[in-house]
């Protein structure tokens, strides 16, 4: 028998969302209320919620120094 | 008597020794005339089979060289995606006006962080590349993005959003 299946990409852009939102608003209770209703409401909620806590740790795993050189260099390479 | 993931863990390993012993010597020639050197070629086969064991996504193959192949294109295309991103990190470092003090520990942590990223961001078109790399690394806010590239909050937003959402798809659960 398989894990849970993946978030579908909907699920993932909903969470994307989430972090903003919550980024703008971070103490707004009806913003916060709405959010733990959804990460309650389907497993797929929580498990995009996860992979965003997990890529924020990564992002936020740089200094801001680190991060600003990161930044230079991708732009530099990609862009 | 073994659990269920033991079972699954055996007949995997089963099916790639399987496929280790009917196509590796080929592979590795396969390697070989695109790689410099024998050796290179050789720790590449290897290391595509210790992928294919990883993934567990061994079942019924019905063109095991072609999915072998693939593997190995995408191990030589990280390889050199590491090397290309290692000299433009260490050129960069060596380019700030301020010395960042970090420990060859701490380098080794950061550049593979960087090399993480940098895997992430192969998915998005280039304007959303640019903007997530301002919002996310950089720390601009919406509007500063806006103002630098004349383009509405709204809009910074989306290609916020689409690109967290590429970037989430990559994220292993």
């Amino acid at each position: 028998m398989g894990g849970p299946a993946k978030p579908s990409p909907a699920v993932l852009q909903a969470a994307a969302n989430w972090h903003l939102d919550l980024q703008a608003a971070p103490r707004c209770a009806v913003l916060c209320e709405a959010h733990r209703r959804w990460l309650e409401a389907d497993t797929a909620h929580r498990q995009a919620w996860d992979r965003l806590q997990r890529l924020q740790g990564t992002l936020d795993s740089l200094s801001p120094g680190m991060r600003r050189l990161g930044c230079e260099l991708f732009l530099s390479r990609h862009c | 008597m073994r659990s269920r993931d033991q079972a699954v863990d055996s007949a995997t390993q089963q099916a790639v020794q399987v496929l280790y012993r009917e196509h590796h010597d080929w592979l590795r020639h396969w390697l070989r005339r695109r790689l410099p050197s024998r050796e290179h070629a050789a720790d590449l086969a290897q290391d595509t089979f210790v992928r294919v064991l990883a993934s567990r996504q061994v079942g019924e193959l019905r063109e095991p060289r072609a999915y072998l192949s693939s593997v190995a294109r995408g191990l030589m295309i990280d390889g050199f995606r590491r090397r290309s991103l290692e000299q433009a990190y260490l050129e960069s470092l060596a380019a700030q006006p301020e010395p960042l003090e970090v420990s060859p520990e701490e380098r080794a942590l950061i550049f593979e962080t960087l090399l993480d990223i940098e895997r992430m961001l192969d998915g998005l078109g280039p304007r959303c590349r640019e903007i997530f790399l301002l919002a996310q690394l950089d720390g601009l806010s919406h509007v500063q993005i806006g103002r630098r590239l004349g383009l509405s909050t709204n809009t910074v937003r989306k290609y916020v959003v689409r690109g967290l959402t590429q970037c989430l798809l990559l994220v292993e659960d």
